[in-house]
């Protein structure tokens, strides 16, 4: 954790996302009723409302900080999910290895191939719109890749002798995965997690945006949704998309930051990299595949 | 009296495939290895990569089944079937060759050591501290800087002594070595060895100690085999074997050693000859694995495999020609 | 070029990896010469700097590694002043490497014949012999041109060195540097090669830097060797000299704790003390800690070879 914070690009992702959970926490509180009609449609950003209003003449300032809860929340909740589904069966899978891994790899396989976006469209058409069936829908189509991730990770670490140590030890199964494969996989989990939650977001966005969620409600999706149904680009206002649009890409942005410098602590060389740059810099010296010489430059 | 481990005519075939289409073959990493350990006995297992010798490790630590074959320690004989029981771990314990493997990244030297013990319940959670302490006194290292180190922190032969203490922490009966100093420096092999040697001597605890490295052999154990392609060649007192080698295989292995005193001299076809073709252990013909590498070789070489004979008191030979 | 010039030359080389913990100096100031059909051997235990000094004067050292000081010259040719394109240009024809993993870095999708034609071509142009020359290259190191069209998991591990050895000889270099080449191999699959590789040296007159951590195999090959501690060369001499009467208190604790397979050595002792940890080196001399002749000056400034002519120098100011 310290090794996070210590890291500059991971810091700017941690204080952005902290920005957004206080968003999606206290938010709709300082910005009011997101859903009262406060003046006529598609008016452009002004003094009484910061970014205009939208389609229906409701503050779109409000409508963006109201959609940040609904949106994140079922974002993180995905996220925990398939990456603890995925861990559970990736670990036991490259752990028990054997018929075990045939049936487990063969199910991910199977949820693999299946095509996700037409998949995730026919069944939230089909099932009540709500963000109870995104979630659902985003778990069933998300799973098998953390799955995927996490098993071939476990594969590798059972082979390794400190497994076998602990079996030569006499422990069980049960406290080999848990205490000593698990903890191992804990930056790659956290990495999944990450992906997971962006790809949630984004695919929630996405499916909302097409109208497949509970347009009643206001998330991030239906915002673009409605500004979509109201002709907004048509019309040229702008602001009616752009603030929910960047608040996505900020989201990722910022999940992204954090992912790398996760990177950088699983792997030393990424986290050296740094230092090296700065002394070529000092030096004048641009690096290519050769050896570089810092003769007499330092 | 009755050897503390006894393995008789072991074997283990691995299938292996070659192509979706072609028939499946067995590969034979052991065939009837017959090997008996006397408690308090030092063994030495040597031959090159590929001879077997790792398999007979992992199978005496069971963490590998023999295809066939027994396997009794003391007079029980061990249902190799099933998982090993928490008796037979106790009594048999396994040093890794790779200290940089064998010790999780993430917990501490502390916790490798304490494990087995609460495991089997040979210590509490309140007085594990005190007894992992003396274990790491006894490899020779200072608990007070070392107990809560993670292996990263520490040097590859540093780690080799966690990996040993964590092995002797049950007191086992037989300790197997794989390797225990193939990993690390020249200058500090001998400090390992020397800590294994001792606590032998101390406990009376048998050694089986798997190494390619004759030098080891001979600095540690008191008997030793020689394995070429999945079978015991050659065994006997180590004196015995090392001064006077009756398998030609043994033989070939001793003068290849690296000698500072007498250069090396240019290559002829024999060299290459003899240096050529690892030996067929996929589908093997009948006859002898090293035919084709030996310079006595005689009709019968290749028509069956020799039996073990008798050379001297202790020594025994798989060789047609003595 | 003069016949006598020397084929590799090494100034002061140091070396540092440029890690966010600090600067770790992997080579300081090493100076080495091998006169051409010299075989010359380096030799030291893991962080001796033995594998980083011979990337350096490749210059494929890999980031955060950096040159920070020292000249190197291959066939009187300034190598750390070279572009990329004049290293290429240098690399196989004038020196060429055998890993100690050249046996993975063949291509497994090529044939071997083809791989060795490949680098054959690529300094030479398209060229009709390439075929026969790839053959009799395979014949000189002993696994035979019928061999050609085989695939390297056709070939043993001791078959495949040898291919990388017939790779390193492809473009007659004068210097080929080989760094543990036999460490994943058998002793008696060693043994040949290395013969084959001393029968090679006496008919093209070649020289070798030959790096490994198994004194007595050094000792055996080389005629001139060098003992490298803590990135620093420690003693340096003729071979039989070395074997014979070690002056630095590390080469004789190296001598002295090798595990003899016959009756001839005496009983071996371990060096003392644990192998230096290169970011936080003493002052003075880095084998001091675990010296037992250490004296005070051998805390205050670092010893270095003598510059002098001798054949048998040692960095160390108790002995010399």
């Amino acid at each position: 954790m310290n090794a996070i914070l210590g890291n500059r690009n991971a810091l700017l992702g941690l204080v952005i996302l902290a920005i957004f959970a206080a968003m999606a926490l206290v938010g709709p509180i300082m910005v009011g009723d997101a859903t009262a009609y406060v003046g006529s449609p598609l008016e452009p950003p002004s003094a009484a409302h910061w970014l205009g209003t939208n389609g229906q003449g409701q503050d779109v300032l409000a409508q963006t900080v109201a959609g940040a809860r609904p949106t994140l929340a079922v974002g993180f909740i995905v996220g925990i999910a398939v990456v603890a589904i995925g861990a559970f069966i990736g670990t036991a899978a490259g752990y028990f290895g054997g018929r075990i891994d045939g049936a487990l790899h063969l199910v991910i396989n199977v949820f693999l191939v299946m095509p996700g976006l037409p998949l995730m469209v026919v069944i939230a058409a089909y099932l009540p719109p709500g963000p109870v069936t995104i979630a659902f829908v985003l778990i069933l189509t998300g799973w098998a890749w953390s799955a995927r991730v996490i098993r071939s990770q476990a594969l590798a670490l059972r082979k390794q002798d400190f497994v076998a140590a602990s079996i030569v030890s006499g422990e069980g199964h049960l406290r080999i995965i848990v205490i000593e494969i698990l903890p191992n996989l804990l930056p790659l989990v956290a990495s999944a997690f990450i992906g997971a939650t962006v790809y949630a977001i984004g695919a929630q966005v996405g499916l909302e945006f097409l109208g497949l969620g509970d347009v009643s409600q206001i998330t991030w999706g239906t915002n673009l949704y409605w500004a979509s149904n109201d002709a907004a680009l048509l019309t040229g206002s702008w602001w009616t998309f752009v603030p929910t649009g960047a608040c996505v890409a900020l989201v990722g942005f910022a999940m992204a930051l954090v992912n790398h410098a996760i990177d950088e602590i699983g792997n030393p060389r990424l986290a050296a990299q740094p230092a090296y740059e700065r002394a070529l810099e000092r030096a004048g010296v641009e690096a290519g595949h050769a050896t570089v010489v810092l003769k007499g430059k330092r | 009296m009755n050897p503390l481990l006894s393995l008789t005519d072991v074997c283990r075939t691995f299938p292996v495939s070659d192509g979706f289409f072609s028939r499946t073959k067995t590969l034979h990493a052991l065939s009837n290895v017959s090997l008996d350990v006397s408690r308090g006995e030092t063994i030495a297992l040597v031959g090159e990569s590929g001879s077997g010798k790792s398999t007979v490790a992992k199978i005496i630590a069971r963490l590998l089944d023999p295809t066939s074959g027994t396997i009794k320690l003391g007079d029980e004989l061990i249902d190799t079937r099933r998982r090993a029981p928490l008796s037979y771990r106790r009594r048999v314990q396994l040093v890794f060759q790779d200290p940089f493997g064998s010790l999780n990244p993430i917990h501490t030297v502390a916790h490798h050591i304490a494990r087995p013990l609460l495991r089997h319940g040979l210590a509490t959670t309140e007085d594990v501290i005190p007894r992992v302490h003396a274990l790491l006194e006894q490899v020779e290292l200072n608990p007070a800087t070392f107990a809560e180190r993670r292996p990263h922190e520490m040097s590859g032969g540093q780690r080799q002594r966690v990996a040993i203490a964590r092995a002797l922490a049950l007191q086992p009966e037989l300790v197997v070595a794989d390797e225990p100093t193939s990993m690390l420096d020249v200058s500090i092999r001998i400090g390992v060895l020397d800590l294994l040697r001792s606590h032998a001597e101390d406990n009376d605890t048998a050694y089986v100690l798997i190494t390619h490295d004759l030098g080891a052999a001979r600095y540690f154990a008191k008997r030793i085999a020689v394995m070429y392609a999945g079978r015991i060649v050659e065994e006997g007192p180590t004196r015995s074997v090392l001064d006077g080698a009756a398998h030609p295989y043994t033989k070939l292995l001793l003068e290849s050693l690296p000698q500072p005193d007498r250069p090396l001299g240019a290559a002829d076809e024999d060299d290459d000859r003899r240096a050529g073709g690892a030996p067929v252990t996929v589908d093997p013909p009948p006859g002898c694995p090293f035919v084709d590498r030996c310079d006595r070789a005689i009709s019968a070489c290749r028509e069956a495999m020799p039996e073990i004979r008798r050379v001297g008191a202790e020594h025994r030979v798989r060789c047609h020609v003595l | 070029m003069m016949d006598d010039e020397p084929v590799l030359e090494v100034e002061r080389l140091s070396v540092a990896y440029l890690t966010g913990r600090g600067a770790v100096p992997a080579v300081d100031e090493v100076s080495l010469t091998i006169a051409p059909g010299e075989i010359v051997g380096l030799a030291g235990e893991s962080g001796c700097g033995k594998s980083t000094l011979i990337r350096s004067i490749l210059r494929v050292l890999p980031a955060p590694g950096a040159i920070i000081g020292g000249d190197v010259r291959i066939a009187g040719q300034d190598v750390l002043a070279m572009s990329e394109r004049e290293l290429q240009r240098l690399r196989w024809r004038e020196v060429s490497w055998v890993s100690q993993s050249a046996m993975s870095s063949l291509n497994p999708v090529m044939t071997i014949g083809a791989q060795i034609e490949d680098v054959i071509e690529a300094h030479e142009g398209r060229n009709a012999k390439a075929t026969t020359r790839a053959g009799e290259l395979l014949d000189l190191v002993g696994v035979g041109a019928r061999r050609l069209s085989a695939y390297p998991h056709e070939l043993s591990g001791g078959q495949r060195q040898r291919v990388g050895i017939a790779l390193a000889l492809a473009l007659s270099p004068r210097l080929i540097i080989m760094d543990e080449p036999t460490t994943a191999l058998d002793v008696v699959v060693q043994k040949a090669i290395l013969q084959r590789v001393v029968a090679l040296q006496q008919e093209r007159g070649f020289s070798v830097l030959f790096i490994t951590h198994d004194l007595s195999l050094m000792l055996q090959l080389c005629a001139r060797v060098g003992i490298l501690y803590a990135g620093r060369l420690v003693e340096m001499g003729p071979a039989s000299q070395i074997a014979r009467a070690p002056q630095h208190p590390y080469t004789r604790g190296l001598l002295g704790s090798r595990l003899a397979h016959d009756s001839s050595g005496g009983s071996p002792r371990p060096i003392p003390g644990t192998p230096p940890d290169l970011l936080h080196l003493p002052p003075g001399c880095a084998f001091a800690p675990r010296c037992d002749r250490a004296v005070d000056d051998c805390r205050r400034s670092v010893p270095r070879l003598p510059t002098t002519a001798a054949e048998h120098r040692v960095a160390c100011p108790v002995v010399s």
